[in-house]
């Protein structure tokens, strides 16, 4: 009888516990250690102001992504989640309540939306389970104390049932000593209610702390704790950015002539907010570099940006530099549209930023700064607003990306899935994706910047998504991580086959004047020489350094008949042009 | 003394077969029940004020109310994209249904070229189409994957939606009952 009760008493422990530990899970997020930073959360659609941004996170974490469905919106990278935390953000900045915004999504979409379901009659079930093992654990103690009482010899109705197994118990106890049994029984049965009471207790406390059967509301006084939060997190952050910054400004005392290190020290300058040292990196980077033009139209900005927007006399002349050697340099021409709008010639500023449109992707930040300047503009000018054509993503390049993947550490999984579906991905989506790829791999860099192939990577992740300007700048990081020849060649290779920009094609020319000895003379080096002297136009070079290896070459070699072509149409055309490569 | 016993156990048998049978129809349940219910059913159907898709196929920049392009008959709302594999298969179907209901597009992130490219190979079947590029009409028609068709009927209302393809099977069981229940 005893074994009997104590297995129902012990599944129905068993079932408590269960209880206890998905609420705290589900409350707490016992599970969610492992992923605590898995947000999928991007800078650009994070509010300005911390408290808000605070609320739509965690409102964020309260909504069921219906694309992933197990996942809330704030983790995940699909499309909808995106577009639905914006809706929180702007739902927010309207002033609505915690409890508003819940309601209104889930008025277009349902409850399902919602990931813990509130309390109505389809959920009275779900909800009231729990109470419902309660009292089941209640009803079974009252049970438990009273059948403890069988030992007792007293109790009437036990040995009516068993009378004969009474006798023998009783007869026992009075043959042993009867003081003893009668402690241990008591002792046993305090013991023995001591457990599920406790559990009782803890339930009950934890069902009225964090259980709430409906949507907590946002009430003004979380503000402080949000407050609180959001100024800590802000803290870790400006902390970190203060070690690299830290970190920078060692490597450039150790090597104050590495333009890596300058630039490194720029960037991270940037991010604390120091501007002067932004402004003295990036011009001995400038000199170290003996006058680049990317680094000009960005010393060009960074002034500007001491300026507070405004467009100085220095960095006008900058810019003017900048556009007199490279007529398509973004940022220049972003930045000789501004300098025309502040001086009130709006359809030449309108006509600089329409040509920067072209050479920019539609999703880019400066793309949603141009988007308004231009309506500014127009509406000064009162002229109707011009459309703007951007740039349109080329079609990528898996290969890039699968070899990105050994230098950065994503979680394969993730990455093997996306990448299979990479095709079927929209626009959006492939640019987010590159993005992140991006984003881990600077990362990366930021830690070894010496890593090579990781800045030859960079370069060609910013090519694919159309970031020509960048992946000049990842290229000059490159040619300071250089540490052999084979090395240089690759480097020559992508700039003048790959990227083939302005800026690429004259670090291709310096890069390959500073190779010496027998490898001048291999045939991939030639090959270079060649392509070199095509792209900037010298026909007959490139003809000499081309027939130079094809007469090296078996004639009957299908890279020599490709070579002869190459020679031909060369020959035959007034411009340095091949046909279909 | 038993039945105090066989009580517990009864009620937590009770809740395991309650939650079989509910897991089972979840399985075997057919493509109606596993879609997600649509709560605004019923309701007024939300605005369609999109930039329309012009003659000249560029994306205008003033927004109209695409809704007031049916006057007081059923009409359907199809939210599609050039870039969405179910919707280039449920366009013959739409063809042939734009014959006898008028059908609103709603081009969920598309680009102009690439729509006319859709268009010219899997017809166009729609007498309206307007882009939704920031997903905000989705949402609020309360979408979540594209493709999806609402029915309106002549009191604006939405009387029924699918989610996912559309299929001559899913319009003859959903749509049809819910346009002959709405002339009753």
């Amino acid at each position: 009888m005893m074994f009997k009760l104590s297995l129902i008493v012990k599944l129905f422990i068993v079932l408590f516990f269960l209880t206890i530990v998905s609420f705290i899970n589900d409350k707490i997020d016992i599970s969610g250690f492992l992923v605590k930073n898995a947000s999928a959360i991007t800078a650009e659609e994070m509010l300005s102001d911390p408290i808000l941004e605070k609320r739509a996170r965690n409102i964020s974490a309260k909504l069921r992504c219906l694309v992933c469905q197990n996942q809330s919106i704030d983790e995940s990278d699909a499309e909808l989640a995106v577009d639905l935390r914006r809706q929180v953000r702007e739902y927010l900045e309207d002033g609505m309540t915690n409890k508003q915004i819940f309601k209104a999504l889930a008025e277009k979409y349902g409850e399902f939306v919602l990931l813990s379901p509130t309390f109505q009659p389809a959920t009275y079930l779900l909800w009231g389970a729990p109470l419902l093992i309660l009292a089941i654990g209640i009803l079974l103690i009252a049970n438990l104390f009273s059948s403890s009482k069988i030992n007792f010899p007293k109790s009437s109705s036990d040995t009516k049932v068993f009378p004969e197994l009474m006798t023998i118990t009783c007869k026992q106890n009075k043959n042993d000593t009867e003081k003893n049994s009668v402690r241990y029984t008591q002792i046993s049965t305090i013991s023995r209610l001591a457990l599920p009471v406790l559990i009782l207790l803890l339930s009950v406390g934890i069902y009225l702390s964090i259980g709430s059967p409906d949507l907590i509301d946002y009430s003004p006084s979380d503000d402080n704790t949000l407050r609180a939060q959001a100024e800590n997190e802000l803290l870790e952050k400006n902390q970190l950015a203060l070690k690299s910054f830290e970190e920078a400004k060692k490597r450039v005392e150790k090597n104050p002539d590495s333009l890596s290190a300058q630039f490194m020290l720029a960037a991270t300058a940037s991010q604390i907010g120091s501007i002067e040292v932004e402004i003295s990196a990036l011009k001995k980077a400038l000199l170290l570099s003996e006058g680049d033009s990317r680094i000009k139209s960005q010393l060009a900005e960074t002034l500007t940006r001491q300026a507070n927007g405004q467009v100085t006399k220095a960095a006008s002349n900058l810019i003017s530099e900048v556009l007199k050697h490279d007529r398509k340099d973004i940022r220049a021409l972003y930045l000789r549209g501004l300098e025309l709008f502040q001086k009130g010639e709006l359809t030449d500023a309108i006509s600089y930023w329409k040509f920067t449109a072209e050479r920019i992707l539609p999703n880019s930040p400066l793309a949603d700064k141009i988007r308004a300047d231009v309506e500014q503009a127009a509406e000064l000018a009162k002229i109707e607003i011009p459309n703007l054509t951007f740039s349109s993503v080329p079609a990528f390049n898996i290969g890039v990306l699968k070899r990105e993947k050994n230098l950065i550490n994503v979680d394969n999984n993730t990455f093997e899935k996306k990448l299979s579906q990479f095709a079927t991905l929209s626009q959006n989506e492939q640019n987010q994706f590159i993005q992140q790829m991006t984003r881990r791999l600077l990362e990366n860099l930021r830690q070894q910047p010496d890593n090579f192939d990781g800045w030859l990577k960079l370069a060609q992740a910013y090519l694919s998504i159309s970031n020509f300007d960048l992946a000049d700048d990842a290229l000059i990081s490159a040619i300071n991580a250089l540490s052999s020849e084979e090395q240089r060649i690759s480097l020559i290779e992508f700039a003048l086959l790959s990227h083939s920009s302005p800026k690429s094609i004259q670090i291709a020319g310096s890069q390959l004047s500073k190779i010496s000895g027998e490898l001048k003379n291999s045939f991939s080096v030639k090959f270079l020489q060649g392509e070199y002297a095509r792209q900037i136009g010298d026909k007959k070079q490139a003809i000499r350094h081309w027939s130079d290896i094809l007469n090296r070459m078996p004639t009957e070699s299908n890279q020599a008949k490709t070579l002869q072509t190459y020679i031909n149409s060369l020959e035959n055309t007034s411009y340095g042009l091949l046909p279909n490569q | 003394m038993n039945i105090r016993f066989l009580l517990p156990i009864g009620i937590f048998l009770a809740l395991v077969t309650i939650s079989a049978v509910s897991m089972l129809s979840m399985l075997n349940g057919d493509q109606a029940s596993k879609q997600l219910p649509s709560p605004l059913i019923g309701k007024k159907a939300p605005d369609l004020i999109l930039a329309p898709l012009n003659t000249t196929l560029s994306t205008s920049q003033k927004k109209s109310d695409l809704k007031q392009s049916v006057e007081n008959e059923p009409f359907l709302v199809n939210f599609f994209a050039s870039w969405c594999a179910p919707c280039q298969k449920e366009a013959p179907f739409l063809n042939k249904l734009s014959n006898k209901i008028p059908i609103i597009g709603v081009a969920y992130k598309d680009r102009s070229d690439e729509l006319a490219i859709f268009l010219e190979r899997f017809g166009d079947p729609f007498i309206k189409i307007g882009f939704d590029n920031d997903g905000k009409t989705a949402i609020n028609w309360g979408v979540y994957g594209i493709p999806e068709t609402f029915l309106i009927s002549n009191e604006g209302k939405i009387i029924a939606r699918h989610a996912g393809e559309i299929t001559n099977e899913v319009f003859n069981s959903l749509f049809i009952p819910s346009i002959q229940e709405m002339i009753r």
